[in-house]
């Protein structure tokens, strides 16, 4: 192998999540383990011990102990090896020694996987390595720090986006080191190519195959309430036209377009779909042609990304549909304006936003100052909290009259729910079957409950003289 | 409320007539319209045509209306409905809204191989009919069992069926697993293809058999989700009668027919009245007498009826026993006590579910007579309902479904035949 064959090998490199049904030999596994037994260790402690499982019941067990609801299926590969370190050679450096040791012992590993024409992954999310060192009958000195994925792939990962060289590296000193927009949750300091950027990175990551499989952590948000509300109120919206032309902005991964078209099969003359960039209209316009027939479909991308311009003439649709985008904007005026623009008068759009003021306590304490929030982790990225005023001030700002407010998933339900989850681990002391059938979970409201729900809807119409 | 008058053919008959009249004012071509609600939530915003268990029921109370009135009529409507249903299948082998109170969203367990194990069951009457369906249909069922059922819902590790694309490992649903079981078993069995799903089959079948509570109270029970042992839902429990009677006639196999006795005993106290089985029963705690939902009790009977369990005379009475709960529209309450308790009066007691409604009327069309008095049309109902402690005017006529607050106010308001509401505060 010559350097460039190696640095190649880096360069290709990926993670895979899908694999064939076809065991790998031994020897093969052997000779993918032995380059990470070569990698380098603190006082030649060699610390590490591997656990190569290939036993279905041993993986359904390890399984439980990993991120269970999320990456359960990647215990399905042919070859688990779980990476353990001996913990009484433990230095307690504040440079994690063992940690470093054993990342650079899977490194090695993952590329002779690659260079073996294997796939393979590394899991580093163990909620219980505890668990996890019982499940393969481990000694009490042994650690469990992540299971390798090993075995004939049966996917073709993207290429991920990466840091460049220039950005990441630093000559003598980092001084001056600038804060980069991605670790920030602020989105006003987000420019439209970092969102853009941004949301491509999120596709990836969240891998949603095109059909439908999801394969990494999220679950197909699809099925959620709030986006099935949504959903049905699109429906209602383009229902009254006979034949309508919709814009849909900014799809979750195409996943309001998917509801829409089973929506509806008839009624829609042409359903544009708008994107920021070409990776993420290109994901979506694949895993469309997977799932259905969509010839009124058509791909709109936003002509570069000094500015936000949705490529349609003046009035060029019926409805509009922007599930909760606005929030990724600090400013969504300019996007409001552009939903006016291409709204045809007397047209009407359907937009969603959070609410800065549901009491949802991960989420409120980050908001209650700052005015912005994450989601539940990184992967949504960040997002601008309003409150029912500000919001419609915007809408109202754009030109476009508000003529109806909803709220949805009043705290009311979350308190309930809580109430029953707890009863139900009291002994002799369960609620769940008398609240269960109680209580109206997931309600839209319209009157001032709605200040308190996590997502309001708001339907707007532009004016017939505008 | 109906009274029941204790003319037993006519009593059931009409029941039927007015249960008809009631489906024909929620069909057309594409389907069947209606909101959605079940024992976990409801959809009451979306509703359009939806593809769901809806047709287990439907297509055998068609079929046994048409062989006992001998009329085309029924013929005509399952064939219409197979073509609703081709239309709705996606290039992946699913089927568009077929989640039930989860709707709109494809991928529906256990709907979607409960309603293709409909049409396999109604195949030979289609082929009969001679209407030219029957090499789609076989492309539909193939695409969707390989495609979706196989190529996506099964778990290589667990070797049994997931309810969702996303592989749950550690939990599976058993009525879900069995519902799969039943469509490649009746799929097999038309392509003369046993050996092709044998595997899948009986790996299947073995799970529902790991799933089955074999000690203590629940002894016999299989529960809703394969790791909650100290809970079963009676209901989704003998939703895995059929498939373990079909494993068991298929293999032969000692431990199938075992399987089968054993949920046999489990749901032999609810035999008598089913109107008394509870919603759930606990290993620890008293049973969760409410909701009684009664299409569910109905689709109990007929699967105690048709694991002779019970015999025709014991069906009938309990037949006759659900009429009480028929409304002036000719549909039946969905629920006894969504709020809690019997006399709660929750507005989903009284808000009519194609869903539910299917296995009534096929329960009935067992026992109604040949010829069926002339539809009434749907008689207005109103009542007075409760949503959460709010009083709340109920009202469903032949073109809509109405709920009004006391000050008028509309919280509810959908017209038949249009997929969505115009008024939508549930």
């Amino acid at each position: 192998m010559n350097s460039n064959d190696f640095y190649a090998l880096c360069k290709s490199r990926r993670s895979t999540r899908l694999f064939r049904d076809e065991p790998v030999p031994p020897d093969v596994l052997r000779r993918i383990i032995e380059p990470g037994l070569e990698a380098p260790t603190a006082c030649n402690r060699q610390l590490w011990e591997v656990a190569i499982v290939t036993d279905p019941d041993v993986k359904k067990r390890m399984s439980k102990h990993g991120d269970a609801n999320v990456q359960s299926y990647l215990y399905d590969a042919p070859a688990l090896l779980a990476l353990f370190y001996d913990t009484r050679m433990e230095s307690r450096n504040p440079c994690y020694t063992p940690y470093v040791t054993m990342g650079m012992m899977a490194h090695g590993i993952l590329l002779a996987a690659e260079a073996e024409g294997l796939g393979a992954i590394y899991l580093g999310g163990i909620q219980n390595p505890a668990g996890m060192a019982r499940a393969l009958d481990a000694p009490e000195h042994l650690r469990n720090l992540g299971v390798i994925c090993v075995g004939y792939r049966d996917d073709d990962p993207p290429e991920p986006p990466r840091r460049s060289f220039e950005e990441v590296t630093h000559w003598n000193t980092l001084k001056g080191l600038k804060k980069k927009c991605h670790p920030d949750i602020r989105p006003h300091v987000w420019s439209l190519d970092q969102l853009g950027d941004f949301r491509e990175k999120v596709l990836w990551y969240k891998g949603v195959a095109f059909d439908a499989k999801t394969l990494h952590s999220n679950p197909d948000q699809r099925f959620s309430k709030r986006m099935q509300y949504f959903c049905t109120r699109a429906g209602q919206l383009i229902g009254r036209y006979p034949v309508a032309r919709v814009l849909d902005v900014m799809p979750h991964n195409g996943d309001t377009v998917l509801q829409t078209l089973q929506m509806m099969p008839t009624g829609i003359e042409k359903l544009f779909v708008y994107e920021l960039t070409s990776g993420t209209l290109q994901f979506i316009k694949e895993r469309l042609d997977r799932l259905l027939d969509c010839e009124q479909v058509e791909f709109l991308l936003n002509p570069g990304t000094e500015c936000l311009r949705i490529p349609l003439e003046d009035g060029a649709v019926d409805a509009v549909l922007c599930y909760e985008r606005p929030g990724q904007f600090d400013d969504p005026l300019p996007l409001l304006k552009e939903i006016r623009r291409v709204l045809r008068p007397g047209g009407s759009a359907l937009l969603s936003v959070s609410n800065r003021w549901y009491p949802h306590l991960t989420r409120y304490k980050r908001s209650w100052r700052k005015n912005y929030a994450l989601g539940v982790n990184w992967n949504y990225g960040p997002a601008r909290m309003y409150a029912p005023g500000s919001i419609r001030q915007k809408i109202e700002e754009a030109g476009l009259r508000v003529t109806s407010s909803v709220g949805f998933i009043p705290a009311e339900s979350t308190i309930i729910r809580r109430l029953i989850q707890w009863s139900a681990k009291t002994k002799g002391f369960n609620l769940s079957d008398r609240l269960a059938n109680l209580f109206c979970q997931y309600r839209p409201v319209s009157d001032w409950r709605k200040s308190f729900c996590n997502m309001l809807v708001y339907e707007v119409v532009k004016g017939s003289h505008d | 409320m109906t009274e029941y008058a204790g003319d037993r053919p006519v009593a059931l008959s009409k029941a039927v007539a007015r249960l008809e009249s009631w489906f024909s004012s929620i069909r057309d071509e594409r389907g069947y319209y209606g909101p959605s609600v079940g024992a976990n939530g409801w959809n009451m915003a979306y509703c359009g045509p939806s593809f769901d268990w809806k047709y287990e029921g439907l297509f055998r109370a068609y079929a046994a209306r048409g062989q006992s009135t001998g009329k085309s009529i029924y013929l005509d409507l399952i064939g219409q409905d197979v073509d609703a249903i081709l239309r709705a299948q996606w290039r992946n082998g699913c089927f568009s809204v077929s989640h039930f109170e989860n709707n709109p969203c494809e991928g529906g367990m256990p709907h979607e191989p409960a309603m293709l194990s409909a049409v396999c069951r109604v195949l030979p009457l289609l082929d009969t009919h001679g209407n030219g369906q029957l090499s789609r249909v076989y492309d539909v069922i193939e695409k969707y069992v390989s495609e979706y059922l196989i190529r996506l819902l099964w778990n290589k590790t667990l070797r049994t069926f997931n309810s969702w694309p996303t592989s749950d490992f550690v939990s599976y649903n058993p009525h879900c697993v069995a519902s799969a079981l039943e469509l490649l078993i009746h799929y097999a069995a038309l392509t003369n293809a046993g050996d092709r799903f044998e595997s899948y089959i009986l790996e299947g079948g073995k799970s529902i058999l790991a799933s089955q509570i074999t000690e203590g109270p629940l002894r016999g029970g299989i529960p809703a989700a394969s790791l909650d042992c100290g809970e079963v839902y009676p209901y989704w429990a003998i939703r895995c009668a059929p498939a373990l009677r079909l494993l068991a006639q298929k293999t032969q196999a000692a431990e199938f027919s075992n399987a089968l006795a054993l949920l046999m005993e489990f749901v032999r106290p609810y035999a008598g009245a089913v109107t008394t089985c509870p919603r759930a029963v606990y290993a620890d705690r008293p049973p969760c007498a409410f909701p009684f939902i009664v299409g569910a009790g109905a689709d109990m009977v007929l699967r105690l009826l048709d694991a002779e369990l019970i015999d025709r005379d014991a069906a009938l009475r309990q037949a006759e026993s659900l009429i009480r709960h028929q409304l002036p529209t000719g549909a039946f309450r969905t629920a006894v006590g969504f709020g809690g308790r019997k006399r709660a009066r929750d507005w989903r007691d009284f808000m009519p579910v194609c869903g539910w409604q299917d296995k009534i009327y096929a329960l009935l069309s067992l026992f109604s007579s040949g010829e069926s008095p002339d539809a009434e049309g749907v008689t207005p109902f109103e009542t007075e309902v409760r949503v959460l402690w709010r009083r709340v005017q109920f009202r469903e006529t032949a073109d809509e479904i109405v709920l009004k607050k006391r000050n008028g106010a509309t919280l509810y308001q959908w017209r038949k035949k249009t997929p969505w509401p115009s008024v939508c505060l549930l």
